[in-house]
């Protein structure tokens, strides 16, 4: 969504992009040294090939799950607007100020932390998996990743369009603060390019992270490092949501009930065609 | 239609009432037929990205109305998605939203007259009909001085009495702007036809703002001298060095924010949903005559003359060698077209005239347009003064050849009932007019860019007295107005420099962040509008003014002055507030003292019991759990 036109105009939208981006790249190089090692780096390019062909079709599969995504985000709005199913009064009566109880916990330095792992976090927990078990002997974590995201956002996607829903920050202005955009206004341009503010309801941030920390955990005993940072971070990203004034608490539990019914769809599907081979 | 209505309806009382207070005792008072139930009601607005100031009305209300039994939800919707709602389908119960102030009172008319209820747009979207009001109306708009004074005086009062509507407050527009980069004319807004047109880059543009640290200082005078003096011309192409390049635009184009993305998608004069304030389009479509300075000026027009001995004709005469942005000339058969499509845009084509909502007002005041001959044009006026009479000249003028193939049903006539016309829905994003911009390029949800037009009569530099202000036209060599998510992403781009100045309004809060950054200031200008809460009279118990009476006196504008706007607005109990028509008085003062805020006058903290007991002197029963309840 970050077309030349944009960066022409926005030359912060290109310095925020070059930082979130940076700081998800940084970590990804840490941790591929530091878990993967370059042992296991070196090996894997060389019977890399294979794993990709094997791998080929689930990669695919969320390849096209991404490109109707893009396409889809266009023509979306429209469609919910039509449908009218607004969704933010029900989710407000449902958990009330629960978020404006969260905000109480804010400082300076806590708000830094969380837009950070909001951002460069969130992109380093998704990708780090693509490099991690392309790197493992089992290419099953590898279809498992692809399929499992594929599913979250085909079934987000499809909340989306059915769901108009706004966040905290949007209905209660003076009680829930934008932190993240209040704090660093630059970032909603960016977050402005990739998300509607009519899509809240699952929180994907949520739903994706969990997704991958549920799957770091069942390769534990080969990268048990990585099952503790996913963790950790997962449960950060989707508490940051909520502390910067992004998702509602119910978006959060959604996005949870999601991204495992994700991984359990991805099993599935994966186990299915691996026993059909 | 009407079931989705109903099943949205049940889905908010599930909301508001069910899932707060227990969906059982719903069921059983509708199962039991006790025509009594408890009220739910939503209140439409739109999200704080949009308009922070409304969402914390809209969140006000709704808070003072549960406190009162009334289980209020507030509902957030895009601009366009509660235009739709409110003007068109009349789909909302209560909504919180901006109502543009025009300078002669006469906006009121279209806006509160019953005979506009049942039609589209800005014309009395609330379903208000008192036959007493409307003479009144009528009146006031044939009236001139001391007597159209008292008239309006009396209708404010009537208003204040029944509250169709609540007016809270309006605020002045507050937009920021880098003095060293661009000088704006003094006593207007920035995000204005004149406040474009007056707008001048500041002579020593690059080597001011850009080259600060690496250009020797005694080389530049201080900005603060350049902008107050520098309003002479455009820079010179030498003094521009081309040091920094990280920015790639052109040199000298003026680089705008805007908050509302809908110009960008759709840049139709005749569209409801779409058009706001319309700004954008007063630089791309001419009309007769402009309001310039707080007179209106003959523009289109070279001038104009009332017939002797009768002051209901007016003749008109154009400019020569005035031209469309496609090239084609202008004559006075396209400004006789123009009005004739406003009042049909579907041209005598169906059964039913099918007006453009955006100018019923206006139109209304005329009567005929005629070419006299190539160049002019004879408008025939009803019964109103001149003033009046004034704002028909200022109806964007529409080209016959563009306009004329879309007086037809749209393609989705199977959906609309074939009343709408593809003239009214059409996104336009090429425009054809006379303006002194011309659209170059939009891209959806991003931005919308402008080139001056070279034909138009601004640029001939040969104009006398009033507008020679205006000689040369838009000094930039183009405009471009990026759409920014917030206000506060606004004011950060201004900080970097990459914009020169917003058109959106800021916030109070982003106001006090851009008054913090250095080499910003922020400009107010007068109100251009009002925050106002609107009643749908279509639907119980809104129709009551007892009701609205009561639901008005649960507004403290003492407190929300403070909280929300930023503490100078000006409260607003009239929507004439914005003009020297608002009445003094012991009976105004009485009329207004009686919607007093029934609480601690100040601190928003309402008396609930008192307020409740306002609702039942009104004629309305509490339950058991102290649910208000209404007769479905």
């Amino acid at each position: 969504m970050i077309s030349a036109q944009s960066s022409i105009g926005f030359s912060p939208l290109v310095a925020v992009l070059a930082r979130v981006l940076g700081g998800a790249a940084v970590a990804l190089a840490l941790a591929t040294l530091a878990i993967v090692g370059p042992s296991r780096l070196a090996a894997a390019c060389g019977s890399g090939s294979d794993r990709l062909r094997e791998a080929a079709p689930y990669l695919g599969l969320l390849a096209v799950v991404l490109l109707v995504n893009k396409v889809a985000r266009g023509v979306g709005p429209e469609v919910s607007w039509a449908l009218g199913w607004n969704a933010t009064g029900v989710i407000y009566a449902i958990e009330g100020n629960f978020v404006q109880h969260v905000q109480s916990l804010a400082t300076p330095a806590l708000t830094a932390v969380l837009s950070t792992v909001y951002l460069s976090g969130y992109v380093f927990l998704l990708t780090f998996p693509f490099v991690a078990y392309f790197a493992a002997a089992d290419e099953r974590p590898l279809k498992l990743t692809a399929v499992t995201y594929a599913a979250n956002y085909a079934i987000g996607l499809t909340c989306y369009v059915l769901f108009i829903s706004y966040g905290p920050r949007n209905l209660l202005p003076g009680q829930v603060e934008s932190l993240l955009y209040s704090t660093y206004p630059q970032t909603q341009i960016l977050t402005g390019e990739v998300n509607v503010n009519t899509n809240v309801f699952p929180s994907l941030h949520t739903s994706l992270s969990v997704s991958a920390a549920a799957i770091a955990i069942r390769t534990r005993e080969t990268y048990p490092a990585w099952a503790v940072v996913a963790s950790v971070l997962a449960a950060a990203v989707a508490f940051s949501t909520m502390y910067l004034g992004i998702h509602w608490g119910t978006d959060v539990v959604a996005g949870v009930v999601l991204g495992v019914g994700s991984v359990a769809f991805g099993d599935w599907l994966v186990g299915r065609r691996s026993a059909d081979a | 239609m009407s079931s989705t209505r109903l099943s949205r309806r049940s889905v908010l009382a599930l909301a508001g009432a069910g899932l707060t207070s227990g969906c059982v005792r719903q069921l059983e008072s509708t199962v039991s037929r006790d025509e009594r139930t408890p009220l739910s009601l939503s209140i439409k607005t739109v999200p704080a990205d949009t308009d922070a100031t409304a969402t914390r009305l809209a969140r006000y209300l709704a808070t003072r109305l549960q406190t009162v039994g009334v289980a209020a939800t507030v509902v957030p919707m895009s601009r366009e998605e509660l235009l739709r709602d409110v003007l068109s389908n009349h789909d909302f119960d209560i909504y919180v939203s901006r109502l543009l102030l025009r300078r002669d009172p006469d906006f009121l008319r279209p806006l509160l007259h019953s005979r506009y209820g049942p039609g589209r747009g800005w014309q009395n979207p609330f379903g208000y009909g008192d036959l007493s009001l409307d003479s009144l109306l009528e009146r006031q708009r044939t009236e001139t001085g001391s007597v159209r004074a008292a008239t309006l005086a009396e209708i404010q009062r009537r208003v204040v009495e029944a509250q169709p509507f609540t007016p809270v407050a309006a605020p002045a527009p507050a937009q920021a702007t880098r003095p060293v980069r661009v000088d704006w004319p003094d006593g207007v807004g920035i995000h204005s036809l004149t406040g474009y047109l007056g707008a001048r880059a500041v002579t020593t543009t690059a080597t001011a703002s850009r080259t600060e640290s690496t250009v020797t200082p005694s080389a530049t005078p201080a900005p603060t001298e350049q902008s107050t003096s520098a309003t002479t011309s455009t820079p010179a192409p030498t003094s521009t060095p081309a040091t920094t390049t990280d920015e790639p635009t052109p040199e000298n184009e003026l680089r705008m924010t805007i908050g509302d993305s809908r110009p960008t998608e759709n840049l139709n004069p005749l569209s409801t949903p779409f058009r706001s304030d319309g700004t954008l389009l007063d630089l791309v479509y001419d009309s007769l005559g402009r309001p310039v300075y707080d007179r209106m000026r003959p523009w289109m027009a070279a001038s104009w003359e009332w017939a002797d001995g009768d002051d209901t004709t007016l003749s008109v005469r154009l400019r020569d060698d005035l031209a469309w942005h496609d090239g084609e000339p202008i004559t006075a058969a396209d400004v006789a077209f123009t009005f004739r499509f406003i009042s049909d845009t579907a041209l005598g084509s169906l059964d039913q005239p099918v007006p453009s909502p955006r100018y019923r007002g206006r139109a209304s005041l005329v009567e005929s347009v005629d070419a006299a001959s190539d160049r002019e044009v004879t408008i025939r006026f009803g019964d109103v003064s001149e003033p009046v009479a004034a704002r028909a000249l200022t109806i964007p003028v529409l080209p016959e050849h563009v306009w004329e193939p879309f007086a037809r049903p749209t393609s989705a006539s199977w959906l609309d009932g074939g009343h709408v016309t593809e003239a009214l829905v059409r996104n336009n994003l090429d425009p054809v007019g006379s303006g002194p911009l011309r659209v170059t390029g939009t891209t959806a949800r991003e931005s919308v860019s402008m080139e001056p037009f070279e034909d138009h009569f601004l640029a001939d530099d040969a104009l006398d007295g009033r507008l020679s202000r205006f000689d040369g036209g838009f000094s930039f060599d183009s405009l471009r107005f990026d759409v920014v998510p917030s206000d506060g992403a606004a004011v950060e781009l201004l900080a970097t420099d990459a914009v020169d100045a917003t058109a959106n309004s800021l916030s109070a809060d982003s106001r006090a962040a851009a008054a913090d950054e250095p080499g910003i200031s922020v400009r107010t200008s007068r109100p251009e509008w009002c925050y106002h809460v609107g009643y749908n009279h279509r639907r119980p118990p809104f129709m009551n003014p007892r009701f609205r009476r009561a639901v008005a006196r649960l507004v403290d504008r003492e407190f929300l002055v403070d909280s929300v706007f930023d503490g100078e607005t000006e409260p607003a109990s009239s929507p004439l507030v914005a003009t020297t028509y608002v009445p003094a008085g012991d009976a105004w003062d009485e009329a207004v003292s009686e919607l007093e805020f029934v609480g601690d006058s100040g601190t928003g903290t309402l008396d609930a019991e008192r307020a409740r007991s306002v609702f039942e002197d009104a004629g309305y029963a509490y339950s058991g759990d102290g649910d208000l309840l209404i007769q479905e």
